[in-house]
């Protein structure tokens, strides 16, 4: 279930900004308050670092768009909860569990994506930004979300919002940046 | 709170008993090896060196039935011998790593280069035995009274274990499970392997370990970091050879908090398992820099993040003497 519920928050944050990349407006407000403080944090802070691969409505092709969308759906749904870690048996919790290890597969190939095709990238700094902030998640999850989130605003300029993360997953990514 | 948390599990043992039990009875006991040699109040190890740290270290020889000193059993599958000699060829072909002091510390190695990073694993695991291995047809009892096992009655804080018919083992140290079987029976336990006879698990530091399909539930697309989750675990299961007394096996404690709250799957300690796997998965991170696949680099570091919130932090937290009780024979 709150897996399901993430991927919905999720899908209608994906969707609603392709919404906003087809129709060329300003994007709506799809009660995911990440993007609004996003927004607040563009005209607070203009010299952030100018987003220079950000991309604009028409550099993006619907079908990329339509297409990411899907990725990022689908990794989201495949992300692992605390939940589940805690459901699997004693034994599997010796080490790292697969499902934790594909997760890394999973935002490795957004960021491949991302590489390819920075348009993408706000949508994908918005998706790590939502798992970061996701307290259903696995931890360890959450974490390399994080490190994701900011290898994004580095690289391609997007927005790295890290109010409302945990102070956990933030000392957890801090042990994989230091 | 602190000593519930304290508790420490002896994976496996009451299991391992249980199947020692039954082998045992009917087995009649065996050749007496003699005593073990005793150590009591034995100081730390010399630190490994390697006296020519900047020789390359060649891909260890291997072939069906090992690779360097790692002996398989004739029961792993091709693929599961694949993943060691491809994990141990990774690692000769590894420069020396830029790691935390601390692990070169922890590990008493110079520098973290393949050799000794090879001769560290191969002083602490010898056979490498199938998940699905049938413990009464390989464990038999060699001495039904042995009094010669070293720091007597101190062993580490023993609970319940799990039952984890459904679990997919990756790897788990059998070793020290059969050596702390038998010292709390006072009797001295051995393994029939193909290529060395029976062999006295007179110390964890026998080292056996049991590989399982778990190994290979990695993402295959991430071709470098399977290999050092592979080395990883390998170090992993290596530290639990390590010990004596009540640190014998370097057992996990119930983890505080985390993805594992409440699980018997955290370090209590400052140089644990975890904690050892973390500073070696990290350097390999450290390694990728810019050539790694961003996919191989987000598994690292999902492997990372992972054992890194496995150490438990409080007043109680301390390092752990390391050194092994008994000795390999």
């Amino acid at each position: 279930m709150k897996r399901l519920l993430f991927a919905l928050a999720a899908a209608s944050l994906v969707s609603g900004t392709v919404f906003w990349l087809m129709s060329g407006s300003e994007p709506p407000a799809v009660g995911v308050p990440t993007i609004e403080k996003t927004e607040e944090k563009v005209a607070e802070k203009p010299a952030a670092p100018a987003p220079a691969a950000a991309p604009t409505s028409a550099e993006l092709p619907d079908a990329e768009a339509e297409s990411f969308s899907r990725q990022l759906e689908a990794a989201a749904l495949s992300l692992p909860t605390i939940d589940a870690i805690q459901a699997l048996p004693k034994a599997a919790k010796h080490r790292p569990p697969p499902a934790v290890l594909e997760a890394g597969v999973k935002l490795g190939e957004i960021e491949d994506r991302v590489d390819k095709n920075p348009a993408l990238a706000p949508k994908a700094a918005a998706f790590f930004e939502s798992c970061a902030k996701n307290p259903h998640l696995a931890l360890s999850v959450r974490a390399i979300c994080l490190t994701s989130l900011r290898n994004s605003a580095a690289k391609h300029g997007t927005i790295a919002d890290e109010t409302g993360i945990s102070a956990e997953v933030s000392q957890l990514a801090k042990k994989l940046q230091d | 709170m602190a000593s519930s948390r304290a508790r420490i599990l002896v994976c496996f043992l009451a299991l391992l008993l249980a199947a020692c039990a039954q082998s045992g009875g009917g087995a009649g006991g065996g050749p007496n090896p003699g005593p073990a040699p005793t150590r009591k109040a034995e100081k730390a190890p010399t630190p490994v060196v390697d006296p020519k740290p900047l020789s390359p270290d060649p891909s260890p020889l291997s072939n069906d039935s090992h690779v360097g000193n790692l002996n398989f059993d004739p029961a792993l599958t091709p693929k599961q011998k694949g993943a060691f000699v491809t994990a141990m060829a990774y690692l000769a072909q590894t420069d020396t790593l830029d790691t935390d002091p601390k692990l070169l510390a922890l590990m008493k190695i110079r520098r973290a280069d393949a050799r000794s990073l090879r001769d560290w694993i191969e002083s602490r695991v010898q056979f490498i035995l199938a998940a699905d291995v049938n413990l009464q047809d390989r464990i038999e009892v060699l001495d039904r009274n042995f009094t010669a096992y070293e720091n007597p009655g101190e062993v580490p804080a023993s609970s319940r274990p799990a039952n984890d018919t459904k679990a997919s083992v990756v790897m788990s140290n059998l070793g020290v499970a059969v050596y702390l079987a038998g010292k709390n029976r006072n009797a001295l336990f051995g393994l029939k392997t193909d290529s060395h006879g029976v062999v006295p698990v007179s110390s964890p530091r026998t080292g056996i370990l049991r590989a399982g399909d778990g190994l290979f539930l990695v993402p295959a697309k991430a071709a470098s970091a399977v290999k050092v989750f592979h080395l990883a675990t390998l170090i992993h299961e290596s530290r639990h050879s390590d010990g004596h007394g009540t640190t014998t096996g370097f057992l996990h404690a119930i983890c505080a908090e985390g993805d594992y709250k409440g699980e018997a799957a955290c370090d209590h300690n400052t140089n644990g398992p975890y904690v050892l796997e973390a500073l070696v998965t990290k350097a390999f991170l450290k390694r990728c820099g810019s050539t790694c696949t961003n996919v191989d680099r987000k598994v690292m570091e999902a492997m990372l993040a992972d054992v890194s919130q496995r150490q438990i932090i409080d007043a109680e937290t301390k390092e752990w003497p390391d050194s092994p009780e008994g000795k390999r024979r």
